[in-house]
């Protein structure tokens, strides 16, 4: 079921009413069948995987929690063998099998191990990256083993966050589950404001945006170089509405309910470094590499070189969780050497005690936050092109910058006008956080014009025979 | 009690606001003097002519509505519409066919026309203006989705998208396209050579658009309107046989209906100089293919009239 969705819209009102008028030893319950709902709504007998790994999960986790030495470690290694193996399958087979056939084919030969022809199930990466944080925090001893097989399984499957996060730590959300939420006006007015906002990025802006990117990306040979660099600026934007807005309504639905999520985005295009964008962009999946994967390589312990090398190797992994293609690996790799070369730099200048001039002025803010925000558009074009030799055919082309920019009134209207309005409430945020305020004004004239405007775009400039949500395929 | 006061308001004063912007955009929007919108409501509400042409794009920049009006002495005027196919072509002619007759119905179907797809039925957004007034075509825009008529509830809905179109075609004067009877000419030619596509995908047919095709033909016999259902060139050649093209055959034999099929027609196929891009003649091929068209078609003649 998408959030963007007539369906979603009643299954949420239904849901969310039963819940409140449900006794609270009830409610786990409810919400465990709705989130089987939720996610039957895509293909059904895909619950048998999720099934899967959550019998196993629940179980290593309370014997890792009984055991001690090898046997708590093998558990461990049960559950996360268990995890990784389904990703395997599921998301990694054709893509390791597609590049065996492709070296076989240069040594001549054909490659006899057959292709599955699987679908892959929606967030499969987000739920099981959950799964696995729970043993890990069992095994580290941070987290009690869950007991209660249904509020496990309710932490897995929690339907705000099941399909695209954020991927919750389950000592921020399994305690939840048994806090009793009362009614809570101001807290429910927050949570649809939030999904109100959360909407308006992915109809008004996402969605608009993605009409222009998706003709220039769909059919590059057929555009401009200018045209190309155009859709890859919309596409940052485009991304960033998309799987923002996805977390703001999955953030907002939960805040209504009386479950706090953790924060996933901090207006990331600020950033003026490439370190400072990964600490404001899906936090909880660059949280999630760094207290499971980076920490796990050595972290900062171990010597610079080495360091280096780590961060890499997160990246990459980052990049092949986000997609088996290469595109996403280069599009890691690109990430991590931005990262690397950024720490070198810092470190020159610390150890010759240099300052960039003027790089504390305005004007040498802007240029870094313009200058990052540049180096992450073209490690975009990896992540949107359609494959490694697109992404290549469409650098080449920015690179001539030849031909005209393709416009259409209407589109080029709309895809500016969903920019500066999503700009304006960015900079707001940012820059002038205490002034005005329109969402939280003290006069209910000036919050209820606020909600009627953003509902008025959304069904004045929405786009709702638009596609699901780009991180759902991940 | 405070809670649902306040959703109450909210909801009211939505509904309030909805219905105002909305009733603003339907003023507006029945009042453009350009644009595609405006083809499309001079079709549904005032086309008169002899001889009207339905179908998607290849319709629009592939049938000159004058070489017809000469070769027949009739008048004519082409309805066909950019990304908009059989449902759309169907619905204007259950609109038309309600307060006029034309004499000749040409309905022009592309390959792959009828191939089930996901959200084949979106581009009747088109005609969601016209849902409140004709009955007739609803039945047909609630596919576009399970929850139409909800949606169909605002009265801004069947506007989305449309306001900065619809402002701009308030003001702009009829367009080039209008002064030609919906005819839309391209000048360009295409800058590569034909593809020899040997073997598209198969694919599955979508029956609800088969059956569709169907009606629209039923619908133009039992009005009594001499029908005809034209393929128009395609640039690059194809060795396969389409099962649009298969299906659209088969239903034309079975309701002893003409059917011209030029997709392959060496006159055209392949020719740089007569193609704007892979799909669409440019404005002198255009010419060139409706005298063609036209005087093959006049074998109908005996029916008209």
């Amino acid at each position: 079921m998408l959030f963007n969705s007539i369906e979603f819209v009643i299954f949420f009102i239904v849901v969310t009413t039963l819940y409140f008028l449900l006794e609270h030893k009830y409610r786990w319950f409810l919400l465990l069948a709705a989130s089987c709902y939720f996610y039957m709504a895509f293909v059904p007998v895909y619950i048998l995987i999720l099934g899967f790994t959550i019998v196993i999960d629940y179980y290593a986790g309370i014997i890792i929690e009984q055991s001690t030495g090898k046997k708590r470690k093998s558990w461990l290694i049960v559950s996360l063998f268990a995890n990784i193996g389904v990703l395997a399958v599921f998301k990694y087979y054709n893509f390791l099998n597609d590049n065996l056939s492709f070296l076989l084919s240069r040594a001549g030969r054909e490659n006899p191990i057959p292709y599955l022809k699987i679908l892959l199930p929606i967030g499969l990466s987000f739920h099981t990256f959950q799964a696995m944080s729970y043993t890990i925090e069992v095994y580290r001893g941070n987290q009690k083993a869950e007991r209660n097989f249904g509020i496990y399984a309710l932490y897995v499957m929690f339907y705000p966050q099941l399909v695209a996060g954020p991927i919750e730590r389950p000592q921020n959300l399994l305690f939840q589950f048994y806090k009793k939420h009362s009614f809570d006006i101001d807290r429910i007015f927050n949570g649809l404001k939030l999904m109100l906002w959360g909407f308006f990025k992915k109809l008004v802006v996402a969605d608009r945006l993605a009409t222009y990117v998706n003709a220039a990306y769909n059919y590059p040979e057929n555009h401009s170089g200018l045209t190309l660099i155009v859709a890859t600026i919309f596409f940052a934007f485009q991304i960033y509405c998309d799987f923002s807005g996805y977390s703001d309504i999955a953030i907002g639905a939960a805040r209504v309910m009386g479950f706090d999520l953790m924060k996933n985005f901090n207006r990331p295009y600020f950033s003026s470094t490439v370190s400072e964008f990964w600490k404001r962009w899906h936090i909880s999946l660059s949280t999630w590499f760094k207290d499971y994967l980076y920490i796990s390589l050595g972290g900062n312990r171990v010597s610079v070189p080495r360091i280096y090398i780590n961060l890499f190797i997160v990246f990459l992994v980052s990049g092949l969780w986000h997609g088996a293609n290469w595109t996403y690996v280069i599009w890691g790799g690109l990430n991590g050497l931005y990262l690397v070369a950024a720490i070198m730099r810092d470190k020159l200048l610390a150890k010759y005690k240099l300052e960039i001039p003027g790089a504390q002025t305005w004007a040498g803010k802007s240029f870094s936050i313009l200058f990052t925000f540049l180096l992450i558009c073209f490690s975009w074009i990896f992540f949107r092109a359609a494959n490694v030799d697109v992404a290549f055919q469409i650098i080449r082309k920015m690179a001539k910058l030849e031909g005209p920019l393709y416009t259409t009134y209407p589109t080029m209207f709309f895809c500016l006008l969903s920019m500066v309005m999503l700009l304006v409430v960015e900079v707001k945020q940012e820059y002038f956080n205490g002034a005005f305020s329109f969402m939280n004004n003290r006069s209910p004239v000036v919050r209820y014009s606020t909600y009627l405007f953003l509902l008025l775009m959304i069904l004045l400039m929405g786009v709702f025979d638009g596609g699901q949500f780009i991180y759902f395929q991940f | 009690m405070v809670f649902f006061r306040k959703i109450l308001i909210l909801v009211v004063l939505l509904l309030a606001v909805d219905f105002l912007a909305g009733a603003v955009l339907k003023h507006f929007y029945f009042r453009q003097k350009s644009g595609i919108d405006y083809q499309t409501i001079y079709s549904v509400e005032k086309a008169n002519e002899d001889i009207l042409f339905f179908g998607s794009s290849r319709a629009a920049h592939h049938y000159v509505p004058d070489i017809f009006a000469d070769k027949y002495a009739m008048s004519a005027y082409n309805t066909g519409r950019d990304g908009n196919y059989i449902l759309y072509g169907y619905c204007l002619a259950k609109c038309i066919f309600e307060r006029h007759q034309p004499k000749l119905a040409i309905i022009d179907v592309s390959r792959n026309e009828f191939q089930r797809k996901e959200g084949s039925y979106d581009y009747l957004s088109s005609l969601l203006p016209f849902y409140g007034n004709y009955e007739s075509i609803r039945d047909i825009i609630d596919k576009r989705s399970r929850f139409e008529p909800v949606k169909l509830f605002f009265h801004t809905y069947p506007y989305n998208s449309l306001f900065p179109v619809i402002a701009l075609n308030v003001i702009r004067e009829k367009s080039k396209a209008l002064n030609i009877k919906g005819y839309i000419p391209l000048y360009r030619s295409i800058d590569r050579p034909a593809k020899v596509i040997s073997k598209e995908p198969d694919y599955e047919l979508d029956p609800y658009l088969v059956d569709t095709f169907r009606q629209f033909i039923k619908k133009c016999k039992e009005n009594g309107i001499a029908v005809a259902v034209v393929c128009s060139p395609y640039f690059d050649k194809y060795e396969q046989e389409d099962a649009t093209l298969i299906k659209v055959k088969e239903i034309c034999s079975e309701e002893s209906v003409t059917f011209l099929d030029y997709s392959q027609d060496a006159r055209f196929t392949g020719n740089q100089k007569k193609f704007d891009d892979y799909n669409h003649l440019n404005n002198d091929a255009a010419k060139e293919y409706s005298a063609i068209c036209s005087d093959t078609l006049r074998i109908l003649q005996h029916k008209i009239n």
